[in-house]
């Protein structure tokens, strides 16, 4: 069983009088496990809260389906034990924190005291505890956001679906959606969120999608997609003659002054860098540094967003 | 922990409709609306200062004319931005995201505005009854039926509003919703005027407009309201089963709509 599933998702709105066509969503196709961390990344205009808003219901796919908890897209069936914050959440201006998650707690079905005892857990979880009775008019960016993520919360949903949670925080407040991840996973809840900042994909997912160009590309656990290749190696001695460059150069390496006693060598694989680090001891240098450099989050972005002129 | 069974909607109808009836009393705008439209009622009391020999009559007229105006003006004004409102700010996301279906929410929506227009007719008829009172005026049941009456015709307009708006801007809903009030309290005139002048066209449209326009003028009892002469209350009931229908209706066909819609 999967708690999330998307096959194929495809949406294209159409704009401004002539009814201009604009591709939002070419192809989403991944699922989600229990009780796993999901990270959806791409760059901006990919399609990630398109792909979101189809999973919420707020908008019909044109293509494609999808299932959360079992229960088809767009039923309300499908919507009882999920949680959704929207990207840039807003809520009723004459509502104080308190009152907004009661609201919101009623239209989950919860009964009253359920309600007020989760509300006030919620308001100190995240960080609004001084706050609770202020209207949230009266409430700044990141404090909005930190409402949006009580009330996703406030049903005990097995499901979470967050749009860039992170939006407008400090750091407190990053540290804080970590922390509220965590604490998700540890209670066996399944958390699906969008983002186009790559650090906080690298530390809480178990797998990631990537998503270019309004196409998923590439689903795994993140280690795996990530070129496990070397890519570069940086050699720092010193005390190397400039006598040996054309020695060094004639391995493929290069060569890089730095400072008057140190010189950095760079080869775009382990074993001319390894011959080059020999030569250099010989010739009596001493070793800094040696750096094998693999590839990051943001090479492979770079490498999926190169390829993306491909099936366009 | 598993959830099986819906949500109760009476909960979730009645969070949503409070909600929205919380929203618009603590609004400023509203506010000032019913002060001054108290002051309207008030104001009849010097025109009736004016009048040379019926003053308790004008008052009573101006009163419920004033009142009924009022009504129908925060019906339409309310009726047209009840879901617009929520779209254009977005709050929408969290709701229909909700195990709430769209209909369910457009008719708790409806309900927390049916609230308002009731609390506000209950203000103002309020006032006028206490003016006649302390005047010492005569007072007919009349009075009581007739607010009953205008409050029927508030939520058929605020119904129409709500409709226009599920698939159109506030500004639309809200023109063509009052030429619908017009021309609804028109109804028996235009009748009338189909059967004695009506050229062909207007024979063919007749029918039409006799099903899609709402017949307004069942809730004006003006001249028993002048002279206090009471309505038989299956009268009232019967203008309020039409109401209820007609309103009911076009909240149905708004939740079609609605049901439809993409939120971008
Ligand atoms: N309401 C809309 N009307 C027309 N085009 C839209 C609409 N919403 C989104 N798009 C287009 O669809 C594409 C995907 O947008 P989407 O909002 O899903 O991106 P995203 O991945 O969430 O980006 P971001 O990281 O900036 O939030 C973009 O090209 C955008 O211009
Ligand atoms: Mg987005």
């Amino acid at each position: 069983m999967v708690v999330l599933k998307a096959a194929g998702l495809a949406k294209t709105y159409r704009i401004g009088f002539w009814r201009k066509k604009v591709v939002a969503l070419r192809d989403a196709t991944f699922d989600v496990r229990p009780n796993e961390v999901f990270g959806l990344i791409g760059p901006n205009g990919a399609g990630k809260t398109t792909t979101i808003k189809i999973l919420t219901g707020l908008v019909t796919a044109d293509a494609g389906e999808g299932s959360l908890l079992g229960r088809p897209l767009g039923t309300v069936g499908a919507r009882h034990a999920l949680g959704y914050l929207p990207e840039q959440p807003y809520f009723y201006e004459h509502l104080t924190a308190e009152e907004l998650l009661d609201y919101y707690g009623a239209l989950y079905g919860m009964d009253r005291p359920t309600r007020q005892r989760r509300a006030a857990e919620l308001i100190e979880q995240v960080g609004l505890g001084h706050a609770s009775d202020r209207p949230i008019r009266k409430f700044s960016k990141g404090m909005m956001q930190r409402a949006g993520l009580a009330q996703a919360l406030i049903h005990d949903p097995e499901l979470v679906i967050l749009d860039e949670p992170k939006t407008g925080l400090d750091p407190i407040g990053r540290a804080q959606v970590d922390a509220i991840i965590r604490d998700l996973k540890a209670q066996g809840k399944a958390v699906f969120f969008a983002s186009h900042i790559l650090s906080d994909v690298e530390k809480v997912c178990d797998r990631v999608g990537i998503m270019v160009r309004g196409k998923v590309r590439d689903v795994g656990p993140l280690d795996k997609l990530l070129n496990a290749k070397v890519l570069e190696v940086e050699v720092l001695v010193e005390g190397l003659d400039e006598a040996r460059r054309p020695e060094i150069e004639a391995l493929g390496v290069t060569w890089e002054r730095r400072g008057e006693e140190q010189v950095l060598l760079r080869a775009e694989a382990a074993p001319p860098a390894r011959e080059a680090l020999a030569l250099a001891v010989r010739a009596g240098a001493a070793v800094r540094g040696y750096e094998e450099r693999r590839e990051h989050l943001e090479d492979l972005f770079l490498r999926m967003a190169k390829g993306q002129g491909d099936d366009a | 922990m598993t959830r099986e069974v819906s949500p109760p909607m009476g909960r979730q109808l009645g969070a949503i409709a409070w909600n929205t009836f919380r929203a618009a009393i603590r609004s400023r705008v509203l506010h000032g609306i019913v002060v001054l439209a108290a002051a309207l009622v008030l104001s009849s009391l010097a025109v009736g200062q004016l009048s040379v020999d019926n003053d308790a009559r004008v008052i009573r007229d101006m009163g419920t004319s004033f009142i009924s105006l009022t009504v129908v003006a925060v019906a339409i004004f309310s009726g047209v931005s009840l879901l617009q409102a929520e779209v254009q700010r977005k709050t929408i996301y969290t709701i229909v995201t909700k195990p709430v279906s769209r209909g369910l929410f457009i008719f708790g929506k409806f309900l927390g505005l049916a609230l308002t227009l009731l609390v506000i007719e209950a203000v103002l008829g309020g006032v006028l009854l206490l003016l006649i009172a302390v005047r010492g005026d005569p007072f007919g049941v009349v009075l009581i039926q007739s607010l009953l009456l205008t409050l029927g015709e508030g939520l058929v307009v605020a119904a129409i509003a709500t409709f226009f708006s599920s698939f159109s801007t506030p500004v639309t809903s809200g023109v063509v919703t009052f030429g619908l009030f017009v021309l609804g309290r028109l109804w028996e005139a235009l009748h009338r005027y189909a059967e004695t002048a009506g050229g062909e066209a207007l024979q063919l449209v007749m029918p039409v407009a006799e099903v899609l326009l709402p017949d307004l003028t069942l809730g004006r009892a003006d001249l028993e309201v002048a002279y206090l002469i009471p309505l038989h209350w299956s009268y009232v009931a019967y203008a309020a089963g039409y109401d209820l229908c007609y309103a009911g209706v076009a909240l149905l066909l708004a939740s079609l709509i609605f049901a439809r819609r993409d939120f971008v």
